[in-house]
């Protein structure tokens, strides 16, 4: 069985392919959605999804969240005791995601197409296949977000459309893509972004802009910014469909507590709005296209329910978005989408999808100054960005002194003149016939596939000398045997079981809502706990889950519905 | 009729339909599976881009040879930047977006603004957009002096007139004879951005290359337009980028220059005291105390070359040939010349001295002083040259 999954960096879905059309799969709760979170628990055993979630602000160095921002660095984080690097937590993820869809299906799920930002570069999406890998699954691609987003978008009436707009801000990154659909054929003309952007940053301009007005929760600590983070993305959500939310948060035993207008938040975040625009306006330009010739603009991305991002869309293209679409679904059911079409399921007989490679790839070269001299370290690009891939370009370079024994080629991603400032994907050495400066030709010709895997084929012609490289990153990726020896020891991790999950996640809310309350309603939560818990140690199936409906109850109650 | 190559790739006869071409290429496309053959992929991609191709060159020169035969109305003049439309009115249902009101804005130049003009009367010759607009009309002067364009007769028949107005005054700014005070021209980019439609991403991309446009053509004086729209469009931070306008990229370079001269012409900077020497105006000589400001001159220049090649022309050109002469005297032609006519006279001269002094009676007093000048001189010589040359 083949499975598609939105790795996000708030939230993961995963979706199938069934009887001719995409559907997700709940999680162990009943949601659609689990959250990407990853945290400790008291006795010892991983928490993933909402239990995990409600747990960062009572336990900030236990849990781990939007760590898909980390994905490519070779940053850790700690949970407790234990470093894990992003790709053990983001297959952490994966893994209960896989778990839950097996559970659904009851049958194996042995692969997976995972969704990755548009803007994610090599080394990103290198990690997160790593990161499948290490959850015991085969990732048979990775997809682009807008273009899973747009294939959802697109299968749903299967005629010829003019070319739409994939406007996609997730919780950590931001991707366009201009979509065409003909005879069946869901062509991607070009895709840019800004893998920096997201509804994270949003919520931390939030904090930024009621920091100075909480007096004593001011101070800088690591418990206290989680705290303020989470109290942000509460009061950004309400701030959704209200002209002014209650920023609250609770904070060595007092509440502190400050209204937040929508025009002032909107103020606030008018340098991160300003930064949709630049990724906007490239992707139009590469694809040669003219605003008045788009069709719809598709809102993808939890970050696009906010009214200040829609407001801008609308005044950016003097037209409203489509609304046809789930903006926190439509990835994962793209995801899905693409397993039907990889198990070549007959209800997708005649769709076909081609994707673009949304960034430069080439290598350094010396150019002459126009003085006598070189200027080294100069961008030579090979696969101009928004090629359809599979592509396969060659460029031809030549020797620059006199008997030069060997060539040396960096490999470079990114789109700036100077090598300098993009980003190095490795290197390549090769020895060269000694003869007079530019009498050495050497072909270099670049192969991208599907994935996004980079091929290298170094050539001089006229003679046998050849050396061919699939690129990897240049500091130290782990091989395969430790890639494997790595699932084995997350495998042997204590995980929290599944069953469980939901007493899980009530007794984690619970505990946060007893954090950020006070006075007797904090006293009453206490009460409820003990209650619970008193029941779980019972293990009575029937009663602990009747007991969790009415904790859960009393809960919505006082601090609203939960949300993913 | 059997097609060949890329025809032949499509199944498809020479055609210049686009919608055929299309047609089959995705025909070809469900054929082949891309996973497996990429090559086949790949191929079948190029002969869809060069059939492409080849039926946009038809319908170019089609249009080109239908153009010749039509009487095509004359092109908009320079610089016109054609009104957009955009869609602001929207449904009632709709939160947050209101169309703009529309406002009355005063062109006349507030009254320091003109003063600072130079209190002389300058005709201003009417555009010949401004023919289009019927509401507008445009004054030529006034008692002050200095440019003036006011409305006569209450307010802008609506935000199009309003709108290009604008442009139009910055457009008159940047071409009459009299160069108007900075301020102003800066005011006038400034209320072309500060319009609300700047959020309408068709129009802000227009403005956008009206306004890269007008800065080439009329650099040095667009310097305060450059101030106000580098920061505002973010062209800084895609410098040096593929794919960046090469007017945006020589507006950015020059914008640097400009930024770094302001930076040292701050009292303090590290740097002030050679740029002061280096913008004198004044036709004299080397100060005195070369020497001691020598070591900063030579990296300023160095810096300005290497960097910000256009701040160079923020300089005294008299003052930095000077300079140039003195850290670099072999590079100028006229005074290598100069020193190996005098090198030579004595390397002429000093050979046959030698040679009659070796035949000569030495006994003589005078002779011996003679060889005493030859020699000092020489030695003068050789020492002068090599300090020069150093």
């Amino acid at each position: 069985m083949i499975v598609g999954i939105d790795l996000g960096t708030t939230n993961s879905a995963i979706g199938i392919w069934k009887d001719g059309e995409a559907r997700l799969v709940p999680n162990s709760l009943g949601d659609l959605l689990t959250p990407s979170a990853v945290g400790l628990g008291d006795d010892g055993a991983l928490l993933v999804g909402m239990a995990a979630r409600d747990r960062q602000s009572t336990h900030p160095t236990l849990t781990a969240t939007a760590f898909k921002r980390l994905m490519g660095t070779q940053q850790k984080v700690r949970l407790g005791r234990t470093e894990y690097s992003p790709e053990d937590l983001s297959a952490l993820v994966l893994r209960s995601l896989k778990a839950d869809a097996e559970a659904s299906l009851g049958e194996p799920v042995e692969s997976a197409i995972v969704t990755v930002p548009a803007y994610f570069n090599d080394r990103q999406r290198k990690a997160t296949r790593r990161g499948g890998e290490l959850a015991g699954l085969r990732v048979d691609r990775l997809i682009n977000e807008p273009t899973a987003a747009a294939l959802a978008h697109g299968i749903h009436d299967r005629g010829d459309r003019p070319p739409f707009l994939v406007f996609d801000l997730g919780g950590g990154t931001f991707d366009v893509s201009i979509v065409e659909i003909f005879e069946g054929i869901i062509e991607v003309r070009a895709s840019a972004g800004d893998n920096r952007l997201g509804g994270e940053d949003f919520n931390d301009a939030l904090v930024e802009l009621v920091r100075p007005r909480l007096g004593a929760a001011s101070l800088i600590d690591s418990r206290l910014r989680e705290l303020l983070r989470a109290a942000a993305e509460r009061t950004r959500r309400a701030l959704t469909d209200r002209e002014s939310a209650a920023f609250e948060v609770v904070w060595e035993g007092e509440a502190y507590s400050t209204e937040v207008g929508a025009a002032e938040f909107e103020a606030a975040s008018a340098p991160l709005l300003a930064r949709l625009r630049d990724p906007v306006l490239r992707s139009l330009r590469d694809s040669d296209m003219r605003i008045e010739e788009l069709g719809e603009i598709v809102l993808v991305g939890g970050a696009t329910r906010m009214p200040a991002v829609r407001r801008t869309v609308t005044r950016m293209f003097g037209r409203f978005p489509a609304g046809s679409i789930n903006p926190d679904h439509a990835v994962a059911l793209g995801a899905a989408v693409q397993a039907g079409l990889k198990a070549r399921d007959a209800a997708l007989e005649e769709i076909r999808l081609t994707d673009v490679c949304p960034f430069t790839l080439g290598v350094d070269c010396l150019e002459y100054d126009g003085r006598g001299g070189f200027r080294a370290g100069v961008f030579s690009p090979i696969i101009e960005r928004n090629t359809v891939i599979p592509a396969s370009r060659v460029r031809r370079y030549s020797t620059v002194s006199d008997f030069q024994p060997m060539v040396e080629f960096g490999i470079y991603q990114g789109e700036s003149r100077q090598v300098a400032a993009n980003v190095k994907l490795g290197s390549l050495r090769m020895d060269v016939p000694r003869q007079p400066a530019g009498h050495v030709a050497v072909d270099c010709r670049f192969s991208y596939d599907v994935s996004g895997i980079l091929e290298i084929d170094v050539t001089v012609p006229g003679t046998d000398i050849a050396k061919q490289i699939m690129i990897c990153d240049d500091d130290a990726a782990p091989s395969a045997e430790e890639v494997e020896a790595r699932r084995k020891v997350l495998a042997s991790l204590k995980v929290h079981p599944r069953e469980q999950a939901a007493n899980a996640a009530a007794l984690s809310r619970a505990e946060r809502c007893y954090e950020s309350f006070i006075g007797d309603r904090r006293e009453y939560i206490g009460r409820l706990v003990a209650g619970f818990e008193a029941v779980l140690e019972g293990q009575d199936p029937k009663s602990i889950e009747q007991s969790r409906r009415q904790l859960e109850m009393e809960l919505n109650q006082l601090e609203g519905e939960r949300f993913l | 009729m059997t097609a060949f190559g890329v025809w032949k790739r499509l199944d498809l006869d020479r055609t210049d339909d686009v919608a055929a071409i299309r047609r089959a290429y995705a025909r070809q496309l469900k054929q082949t599976d891309v996973e497996a053959d990429p090559e086949a992929f790949i191929a079948l991609r190029e002969a869809l881009e060069r059939a492409l191709a080849y039926a946009a060159d038809r319908a170019s020169r089609a249009t080109a040879e239908s153009g010749l035969r039509d009487d095509t109305p004359a092109p908009p003049p320079a610089g016109e930047l054609t009104a957009p439309e955009v869609l602001l009115e929207a449904g009632p249902d709709v939160v947050g977006i209101e169309a703009p009101a529309p406002q009355r804005v005063d062109f006349r130049i507030a009254p320091e603004a003109a003063a600072a003009g130079g209190g002389k009367a300058e005709a201003v010759a009417v555009p010949a957009g401004a023919a289009l607009l019927a509401a507008p009309d445009l004054a030529e002067a006034d008692s002050q002096g200095g440019l003036v364009l006011a409305f006569e007769g209450g307010a802008p028949a609506d935000e199009h007139a309003l709108r290009d107005l604008r442009f139009q005054r910055l457009r008159l700014l940047l071409s009459v004879e009299e160069p108007p005070p900075a301020a102003e021209i800066r005011q006038a980019a400034a209320a072309i951005l500060a319009d609300p439609q700047m959020t309408n991403l068709k129009y802000s991309a227009e403005v956008e290359a009206w306004l890269a446009d007008a800065i080439c053509a009329s650099s040095p004086r667009s310097d305060p337009v450059i101030a106000e729209t580098v920061p505002y469009f973010g062209w800084d931070s895609d410098f040096g980028k593929l794919g960046q306008p090469d007017q945006v990229t020589a507006i950015v370079a020059r914008w640097r220059g400009l930024m770094f001269l302001e930076r040292v012409s701050q009292p303090g900077h590290e740097f002030h005291g050679a740029w002061k020497e280096l913008t004198r105006l004044d036709e004299g000589e080397f100060i005195w105390n070369r020497w001691l400001i020598e070591g900063k001159v030579r990296s300023l220049l160095s810096v300005i070359r290497e960097k910000f090649p256009a701040a160079e022309g923020g300089l005294e050109p008299y003052r930095v040939g000077l300079w140039d002469r003195y850290f670099n005297p072999n590079a100028y032609p006229g005074d290598l010349h100069e020193g190996l006519g005098w090198g030579s006279i004595f390397l002429i001269i000093f050979p046959p001295a030698a040679v009659a002094i070796a035949y000569s009676n030495h006994n003589s007093a005078r002779f011996r002083t003679g060889l005493v000048i030859w020699t000092v001189l020489w030695t003068i010589w050789l020492v002068l040259s090599w300090i020069s040359g150093a």
